[in-house]
């Protein structure tokens, strides 16, 4: 072989040293009578079915000819440029499992554990408490101790107030849903429900998850008091009282998140209040009735009925978004932050 | 493997990606493109906060919108504002997102602080997020998609802010063995050469693969 580069090309061409392979070995007499076909193989073949090259010249001819195969296969496959090489690479590695890491190997144990639907849509309800700061509980409790002088008649009306607790508590009840649910929900606006989205929660279970802290925190002030009231005051009817507070804070909930949707939830908040204090208007004041009249039944029905047109409408809402609803939920695709 | 089949979507009666059509496989893919290009939208629709108008967004072979839970576990996704609650803490942040994303609390805490040292926060990891800088509460950001050593790593602009050392550092961080990491950045003289491969988009459409 005259340059070594080229042999070593034919070489890795053919997958053997012709040069060896030919190497009749030191004391053998190339005179000789070649052996029978059963004794010689050349490269596997038998013996016979590869013509032998007889002397040094037909050997240098031989290995000429391959290296000109050599050099023609070379020019019909050129070397791959590197970026066809990286792309190879890439190619081939994405065929190949990659070794996993350990700490992904122990989430994957602790994934296949997790027992059923309920137990899993706990688990995301769970950790959303922690959404709602310090700031939530407080304001919320004050605002319903703010009320409690009114438990005494008398306090009442020293301060001028034709209020009783239980009204002061209808009152109350949709402002404290209101700002409870725009706290939970405010990362629509900020940017943070796009990642919150993309965690191991459905849109169901995060909208769930924060309704539930917010509505069960709520019941159980506004529960609290309701009986604190009915102890201290043998005239309310328990009952009512209940159904006037857990309405609205069912029907401004789900009415703030519908509205959220489409717009800030401070916006839909706001609205969402706006809309409330109207038909309460519409129901007392404009029948010349005083807003003390919140607790009472004649009041309490048309309400009712109010409460349940407005579920169907916030529920309708949230259905129509339903498609969408991963994306609007994120923020993205409502006013003021259009995308 | 995440593959893009031809994804086209339409915002507002306007086409943002016009059949995108490629291929991430393992390792860093750089997407750049002038502001407006479509990168953001791109990032969401490969997190599933955006579904395509048509075409589909597929994982390993299946549509991604037919397996959103468990493709979400296996990702990390950093948007391009550094969204936080500001009035939590670093660690309570990471706390809660860890929670969210269904991973176990000891393990979790164990990989916050790793990766805390390796953007050089753990000495932050009790402030509150409204007293760190733009930089760091971008760090904060990358950690949060690190947190569960996902397989699907999608970065919306994350070195922007950020000092040539801890560009390094995220940039280190982001290489895994099996990790399909996509990186969009309009500023491409921030990224240091040797990636898997770049994509580049223009008005919609996927410019240059190479």
């Amino acid at each position: 072989m005259g340059n070594r580069p080229d042999a070593d090309r034919l070489i890795r061409v053919l997958g053997f040293d012709p040069a060896e392979a030919l190497d009749p070995g030191p004391g053998t007499d190339l005179a000789a009578p070649v052996p029978g076909p059963a004794e010689h193989t050349w490269a596997g073949e038998p013996a016979g079915s590869v013509p032998v090259p007889e002397d040094g010249d037909e050997l240098a001819a031989l290995a000429e000819a391959l290296q000109a195969a050599a050099r023609a296969q070379d020019a019909a496959w050129p070397d791959p440029d590197p970026a066809e090489t990286r792309r190879l690479v890439a190619a081939l590695t994405a065929l190949v499992p990659a070794p996993e890491s350990p700490f992904a190997a122990e989430l994957e144990r602790t994934w296949v554990r997790q027992p059923g639907w309920l137990a899993r849509t706990l688990a995301a309800v769970q950790p959303q408490v922690r959404l709602l700061e310090r700031p939530f509980w407080l304001a919320s409790a004050a605002l319903v101790a703010a009320g409690m002088p009114l438990l005494s008649p008398d306090v009442a009306a020293s301060l001028g107030l034709d209020l009783t607790y239980g009204a002061f508590l209808l009152l109350v009840a949709p402002i404290l849903a209101t700002l409870g649910v725009a706290h939970a929900f405010r990362g629509i606006s900020t940017g943070m429900a796009e990642v919150e989205l993309t965690c191991a929660l459905t849109p169901a279970q995060l909208v769930l998850g924060r309704l539930f802290w917010v509505a069960a925190y709520d019941t159980l002030l506004l529960g609290g008091a309701s009986l604190l009231s009915a102890a201290l005051e043998p005239s309310v009817m328990l009952g009512w009282l209940v159904l006037g507070w857990l309405l609205p804070i069912l029907v401004l909930s789900v009415t703030v998140l519908s509205l959220s949707l489409y717009v800030p939830p401070w916006v839909g908040g706001s609205a969402a209040l706006a809309l409330w204090l109207l038909i309460l208007t519409r129901l007392t004041l404009a029948r010349d009735l005083p807003i003390a009249a919140v607790t009472d039944p004649v009041v309490l029905l048309p309400l009712s009925a109010f409460c349940a047109g407005g579920l169907i409408l916030a529920a309708g809402l949230i259905a129509r978004t339903w498609p969408r609803l991963t994306t609007r939920l994120a923020g993205l695709d409502t006013w003021g932050r259009r995308f | 493997m995440l593959e893009l089949a031809d994804v086209t979507v339409r915002l507002g009666g306007v086409t943002v990606l016009d059949s995108v059509r490629g291929r991430l496989g393992p390792g860093v893919t750089l997407l750049t493109g002038p502001s407006g290009a479509g990168k953001t939208t791109l990032l969401r629709t490969l997190a599933g906060l955006i579904p395509p108008s048509a075409g589909e967004v597929r994982w390993w072979g299946q549509s991604i919108t037919a397996q959103l839970k468990a493709y979400h576990r296996r990702l990390g996704y950093l948007p391009q504002r550094p969204a936080t609650y500001p009035e939590m803490t670093v660690s309570g942040f990471l706390d809660y997102l860890s929670a969210l994303k269904a991973l176990p609390p000891a393990l979790a805490a164990r990989r916050r602080d790793e990766l805390l040292e390796a953007l050089g926060l753990s000495a932050r990891a009790h402030s509150a997020l409204r007293e760190l800088s733009e930089g760091q509460r971008r760090l904060v950001g990358i950690v949060q998609a690190l947190l569960g050593d996902p397989e699907v790593l999608l970065l919306d602009e994350p070195l922007e802010s950020l000092d040539g050392d801890s560009r390094a550092r995220v940039l280190q961080l982001c290489h895994r063995p099996g990790r399909v990491t996509l990186l969009a950045t309009h500023r491409l003289e921030l990224v240091p050469p040797g990636l898997v491969a770049h994509w580049s988009l223009d008005a919609g459409r996927l410019a240059v693969e190479s």
